[in-house]
């Protein structure tokens, strides 16, 4: 029951319900399930369709990758053809990058290419004005172009902030030096008003992409122009646009840095004087002559702070710069005492970590708006290729050792590997700087070198025409020889510690500690300069011993005693040593020379019989036939200097032994009556005449004469400065005379009239004029030989110097005239009585006598024979090195002098040598600009004509191809403060080419700012002619300077000594960058480009204050004549290393869209109404062209390798990607 | 009683249970018809990313390569044939059970004779004669879904050749070239 009763219950209970819902239940459960259905359904259906979108996206966001990779390929593409050769075109091309284009050159020079690096419907031109042209529509945004151009610099404006891809138009008002943009050129362009509103629009055509990668542009009516046309299956799936900037347009912070200018100090005025004085310290790199870290951030982190940079502040910017060292000189106002110490911080990898280091000085230096606009200008991975015109490999300018029997340094091991390339070394070496062969034959690379160059210069320089060969004819090996041995006597005393090829380290060993390197010869007999001594004048000097008053009487009683109208004279072979390698350091002389034929001399003769009976004959002279001497120590003298040029008589005869002298001889008459002949003066290396040492031979044919009979001295001298006095008879006797002659030299005295030619008397009151050392006296008579043409450089370079070389001075044959000679001393042309070429006094022609029109003082008159100036065409003579006169040297490298006696090193008359504290290979040689003092003529025998590294018109090296084109087959490798070069490229160098197209709206000269702004160019004017070169010895003595003499000085004198010795004459400027790039707008506007960075030598680098005009039209240096080549060419050596006309770094900025077409929307044209932009993406790609250093390239250097070059070695890598997502 | 409340508990009536048939027949079946439809998009959505990602891998495996070593991988008709799995992960051969998508890629102009104008052409290469089949390659990426064997019909133009996506990557050659044509 009760049972029963439960189930009853629980069968109500369930039936319950059911009774209440049974009606309809069926539809509510199937609705109930329909609706979970549709629940599932659409949750189905819109996870899928999200699927789907994601999906959509990610594929379009790999397309829009891929657009953009393909954008970054035809720019790649694009600068390999206008990079690579033309094998169906003749000859060999050159090209030049600049912003947005590469431009190819035919090998006369012609154009042949237009390469576009950006997108548009000519991406090439065969016609060079149509790049330049080639300007977007200024009017690109209207409806006409709707959807053809793009702003691949269309800004991003976000919370009150605004970005620009590429550059920052704030940059003009925040003042970049160099920057500008016409604003009138494009529409949408602005630099006033509110800064958010700046625009600065970089529209480029968009090229349209079919789904088949087919690309094409669209034409006038929208449509779809290309090789193929677009249909519905291949219909235009995106759009790219890209345009690819010049990475060294912009300046490297891993390189540059502020410079501070230094220069071996080369006259009077207070720069030079302080650049003796501060000279940079090891690593100090920032005053390198040369160096990348010379050029200059500043015009874009601190733009016209011309002046305003302190010393201190400078230091700053040096803590920022990797690798750059504060400390040193403290920007040319401290003597470094320690070599400064470089940070070890790692390179900046890209420029956005310059621009967000986390430094907080860097914050206080650096301006916010500086690094806002700092990407445009800026770069950290600049890089430009290393080959010579045929794409070879350039000679390295630094010596290296012969190893393993010549041990190198760290530096030099750097330069080697840096001038490797497969294994083949392109560098001079060297073992042996005492044997003039040594280094040749025993050093087969060298020749081996030599005969490509010489080769390679037998062929057309690419893009100009013409061969050097063609130019210099029999020269061009004897230049090449010369640059050989412009190289290896190059660092004659390394201060760097030496180590053996296993890493060891081994004492050090100089080349050349003495500073004397036998030129080399080869078996052309051809002949380099070497660091040598040759003659620059020879001359008889003729005195008179007895007299039939006084003097010396002949032996043999009164019978032989001199009659009333007889004299006694003797007369000594006078040799002028000269070197054209002056400078630092001392050239110390190990040379011996022989004498052959003088005894072929003769002059009519008294012979006097034993009876007492007179006769007249032409008699020999005596002189010794063959005498072999070796001169002492040239320096070693009151006023001996080491410094090389004109040596001076005086210490070359002062010993005991001179042999050039006659026996005493019998002559009658007011004059003498003389004859020639043939004489053969040969030079040795060494103590002994070994024909393997034999450095030269110089030919003489010395013609008959006669000449003024010599009187009789009759006063000795009293004693002056430290030497004693002489009686009379000191002075009748030339070998005495000769041997006394190291001592303190003739003080020009009352023997002048002009008083501002006297010297003062000394501390103890007595007077100058004739001395001890003197040699010669009022009453001698001397003639002199001396090489026409007074550019003793042709000499030097001459393993044998024909008779017709040396010719008498002009006034030989006058017997009125007791001095016809140029003999000088180290330390001025007045210290031995009688110098013959001075304008207005001793010779006539006043313009033309002398090296240039200019009044020297008479102190300081160049060693050259009346009538130089009108030889000297072009002004190719040289400027000593600071106190020292001017003449043909060869611009050897300044080692430097860290003399501090007087303060000023260079100046005072010691030197010390540089210790490890100063030295640099760097500091040595900027690059081949050095070459430039180098005669282009020696075998055509054409005086004062050497290469043409400068504006200079009507010079023959100017004719194709211009002489600077040579200095495009050397380098020198920077090594420090790091690998800045490695084989075929260096990093930091500026494009000269900064035309911006097709924007040329824009102009971005900045990184050329950065460069003109190391230097400050040397120009003498004048009125400075007078006192450039006067030192201490002048009036007075050390240490006095001449603003401080007690002498009798010329007030006028000594004031504009005063005036350029504190810095009220400025003879150095800093280069004015706005006159100078008239020039490049000049050249842009005539719609070319440079082809070849030493082009830069064709232009003026125009001061401050001064007008381009005045350079051009020649009033410049007609009013600067004294300024010798090597100061005007030495900015040019500066430059030209850090300025490149060909990029390796290229940065793509690109802008892609992918496109998905409407359904109705025609395939080939884009309607923004039905089509739908899917993917977008801007950015940037670094792209470097770049040779593999350790491929197995061939010998070039080998005959049989003459066709090959590296032109097809050239690859490319990405280097960084950036997107533009601000 | 029991009957009455048999009656009145019992079953669907017949106009319910039609009615509900018919709700299920119109709404219900055409809901279970939209499935497919929804499970096909997340297919497709799948090959969406996985040819993508199967592209970009022939792509960037053409821009790694080395220029020569890449075009000798290639029949000499310019094309070749890739395998892939449902991931888009390349297989080494056809018909491995987990063959899903098979890719040909062609070297755009491969084909063609040797004078043909290059592959890939640029703005104005016509007018100049300028060739870049040395230094740009234009690579046709051909990818279907058909599985396994099929696959490869399918991009032959066989029957499903309508699921094949088009693709195409312009790739540099980044080696060093002996010289470039002239215009």
């Amino acid at each position: 029951m009760k049972r029963a009763q439960k189930t009853s219950r629980k069968k109500r209970l369930l039936e319950f319900p059911l009774v209440l819902r049974d009606k309809g239940i069926a539809l509510i459960v199937v609705l109930f399930l329909v609706a979970m259905l549709g629940l599932l359904v659409i949750a189905i259906l819109t996870i899928s369709t999200n699927e789907l979108e994601s999906a959509r996206k990610y594929a379009d966001g790999i397309e829009v990758r891929q657009l953009n990779e393909t954008a970054v390929s035809l720019a790649v593409s694009q600068i390999r053809l206008g990079t690579g050769q033309f094998d169906s075109v003749s000859g060999r091309e050159v090209w030049a990058s600049q912003p947005g284009a590469v431009r190819v050159y035919k090998e006369k020079g012609d154009f042949l290419l237009g390469v576009k690096l950006y997108s548009d419907s000519e991406m090439t031109v065969t016609e060079e004005p149509a790049l330049a042209s080639d300007v977007p529509p200024a009017n690109w945004t209207s409806e006409r172009f709707e959807n053809r151009y793009v702003d691949l610099n269309e800004p991003v404006v976000r919370k009150e902030q605004i970005y620009f891809p590429i550059v920052d138009p704030y940059a003009f008002e925040y003042g970049v030096e160099g920057f500008d943009f016409d604003a009138g050129a494009v529409d949408g362009a602005r630099k006033t008003g509110d800064r958010m509103d700046y625009r600065l629009p970089m529209p480029v055509e968009w090229l349209y992409v079919l789904q088949d990668g087919e690309l094409g542009t669209l034409d006038e009516n929208g449509k779809f122009v290309g090789k193929k046309s677009a249909t519905e299956e291949n219909p235009i799936v995106g759009r790219v646009a890209f345009w690819a900037d010049d990475e060294s347009s912009k300046i490297n912070v891993n390189t540059a840095s502020e410079p501070t200018f230094w220069d071996t100090p080369r006259c009077i005025n207070q720069k030079d004087m302080d650049y003796g004085k501060f000279q940079p310290g090891r690593n100090e790199y920032q005053r390198y002559p040369g160096h990348p870290a010379t050029t200059a951030l500043s015009p874009v982190l601190f733009p016209d702070s011309k002046g305003a940079l302190t010393a201190a502040s400078k230091e700053k910017i040096y803590d920022l710069i990797p690798r750059i060292g504060s400390g040193g000189t403290r920007g040319g106002t401290a003597r470094p005492g320690q070599p400064i110490t470089t940070d070890v911080d790692r390179l900046f990898a890209t420029i956005d970590e310059f621009i967000f280091q986390p430094d907080r000085e860097r914050a206080e230096l650096i301006s916010p708006e500086a690094l806002r606009v700092a990407g445009f200008f800026l770069t950290a991975n600049s890089r430009a290729p290393e080959l010579n015109p045929l794409g070879k490999p350039k000679i390295a300018m630094w010596p290296l050792g012969d190893e393993p029997y010549y041990p190198r340094t760290a530096f030099d091991n750097l330069m080697a590997f840096c001038s490797t390339s497969g294994g083949h070394l392109y560098a001079v070496q060297r073992n042996d700087a005492k044997s003039p062969s040594a280094d040749w034959e025993n050093i087969s690379r060298n020749q081996e070198l030599y005969r490509w160059l010489v080769r390679d210069l037998n062929e057309n320089v690419p893009g100009w025409g013409g061969t050097f060969a063609d130019k210099w004819e029999e020269d061009l090996p004897q230049v090449a020889l010369g640059v050989f041995d412009y190289i290896r006597s190059t660092n004659l005393r390394d201060m760097a510690p030496m180590i053996n090829p296993d890493g060891s380290r081994r004492a050090r060993r100089f080349y050349a500690s003495g500073g004397q390197v036998s030129p080399i010869r080869n078996e052309e007999k051809l002949m380099g300069f070497g660091r040598f001594f040759t003659f620059s004048e020879f001359g008889l000097h003729f005195i008179c011993c007895g007299d039939g008053t006084e003097g010396i009487q002949p032996e043999g009683g009164d019978e032989k005693k001199l009659r009333d109208d007889e004299k006694l004279i003797e007369v000594g072979f006078l040799m002028e040593p000269f070197s054209p390698s002056m400078g630092w350091p001392p050239l110390y002389n190990d040379f011996s020379v022989r004498v052959t034929g003088l005894d072929g001399f003769e002059i009519e003769q008294v012979e006097v019989s034993d009876g007492g009976a007179r006769s007249t004959s032409t008699e020999s002279m005596e002189f010794p036939e063959r005498k072999t001497f070796r001169p002492g120590g040239l320096s070693r003298s009151w006023h001996g200097r080491a410094w090389g040029g004109s040596s001076g008589i005086r210490t070359f005869v002062a010993r005991n032994n001179y042999p050039f002298i006659t026996k005493r001889l019998r002559v009658k008459g007011d004059s003498i009556k003389f004859s020639g002949g043939s004489v053969t003066v040969e030079i040795f290396q060494g103590t002994e005449p070994l024909d393997e040492k034999k450095i030269q031979t110089i030919e003489l044919e010395i013609p008959d004469g006669e000449f003024p009979m010599p009187e009789l001295v009759k006063g000795g001298t009293t004693r002056f400065r430290g030497t004693g006095g002489t009686g009379t008879s000191f002075w009748w006797n030339i070998r005495t005379r000769y041997a006394n002659a190291a001592q303190t030299p003739h003080a020009p005295g009352n023997e002048y009239s002009e008083t501002k030619r006297r010297w003062p008397k000394d501390r103890g009151g007595n007077s100058p004029g004739f001395k001890k050392g003197g040699v010669f006296r009022a009453e001698d008579v001397v003639r002199s030989f001396v090489p026409w043409h007074g550019d003793y450089r042709l000499v030097a370079a001459k393993h044998v110097v024909p008779d017709t070389v040396f010719r008498p001075l002009p006034n030989y044959d006058d017997r009125t005239t007791n001095f016809d000679h140029l003999f000088a001393d180290t330390q001025g042309t007045h210290l031995l009585y009688g110098y013959s070429n001075e304008p207005g006094l001793t010779s006539k022609d006043e313009d033309e006598t002398q090296l240039t029109p200019a009044v020297y003082h008479y102190s300081r008159l160049p060693d050259v024979p009346p009538g130089t100036g009108s030889r000297n065409l072009y002004g190719d003579f040289d400027n000593g090195v600071a106190q020292i006169g001017d003449g043909g040297y060869i611009n050897r490298p300044d080692e430097g002098n860290v003399a501090t006696r007087g303060q000023y090193a260079y100046f005072a008359w010691n030197y010390r040598s540089p210790t490890y504290v100063n030295f640099s290979p760097n500091r040595m040689i900027p690059s081949p600009g050095m070459l430039g003092s180098l005669p282009a003529g020696v075998l055509r025998e054409r005086p004062w004509e050497t290469l043409l590294f400068r504006p200079q018109e009507g010079h023959p090296g100017n004719e194709d191809p211009p002489d600077h084109l040579f200095m495009e087959y050397f380098w020198m490798p920077v090594v420090e403060p790091y690998a800045i070069s490695v084989p075929f490229a260096t990093s930091g160098k500026i494009n000269m080419n900064y035309q911006m197209v097709p924007f040329t709206y824009i102009k971005r000269a900045t990184g050329l700012h950065g460069v003109l702004k190391s230097e400050e160019p040397l120009a003498i004017p004048n009125d400075m002619s007078q006192i450039y070169k006067l030192w201490d010895h002048e009036t007075s003595d050390h240490p006095w300077l001449p603003n401080q003499s007690r002498g009798n000085l010329d007030p006028e004198t000594r004031k504009k000594w005063d005036d350029a010795a504190k810095g009220r004459v400025a003879m150095r400027k800093p280069v004015d960058p706005e006159e100078t790039l008239k020039q490049f707008e000049e050249k842009f506007a005539a719609n070319s480009l440079f082809k070849y960075p030493s082009e830069i030598c064709e232009l003026h680098l125009v001061r401050d204050e001064e007008s381009l005009e005045k350079y051009r039209d020649g009033t410049f240096w007609q009013g600067h004549v004294v300024t010798g080549e090597n100061v005007k060419e030495r900015s040019y050596a500066n430059i030209y290393p850090r300025l490149t006309t060909r990029s390796s770094v290229f940065r793509v900025h690109t802008r892609v869209e992918v496109i998905r077409k409407g359904r109705q929307s025609d395939p080939g044209q884009f309607d923004p109404d039905m089509d739908t932009i899917v993917g977008r993406y801007r950015g940037s790609t670094m792209i470097e062209r770049y040779v593999n250093p350790t491929a197995d390239h061939p010998d070039f250097a080998d005959p049989a390798n003459e066709k090959e070059d590296l032109s097809d070695q050239w690859q490319f890598r990405l280097l960084e990607n950036r997107r533009f997502s601000p | 009683m029991r009957n009455f409340s048999s009656r009145e508990s019992g079953g669907f009536s017949l106009l319910e249970v039609l009615f509900a048939l018919g709700i299920i027949a119109t709404v219900g079946i055409s809901l279970i018809g939209l499935i497919p439809s929804g499970f096909d998009t997340v297919r497709r959505a799948g090959d969406l990313s996985v040819i993508a990602r199967i592209v970009q891998t022939i792509s960037s495996d053409a821009l790694s390569s080395d220029w020569e070593e890449y075009a000798e991988q290639f029949s000499s008709n310019g094309t070749m044939v890739r395998y892939f799995d449902d991931q888009g992960n390349a297989l080494e051969r056809s018909g491995l059970r987990n063959h899903i998508y098979t890719a040909s890629i062609e070297l755009a102009g491969a084909s063609t004779s040797a004078s043909a104008a290059s592959a890939t052409s640029l703005p104005g290469d016509e007018k100049m004669r300028i060739d870049r089949s040395r230094d740009l390659r234009r690579i046709l990426i051909r990818v279907t879904n058909v599985p396994g064997e099929l696959g490869g019909e399918a991009l032959k133009g066989g029957e499903n050749s309508g699921r094949i996506s088009n693709h195409f990557v312009i790739v540099p050659n980044l080696n060093p070239i002996e010289k470039v044509e002239a215009p």
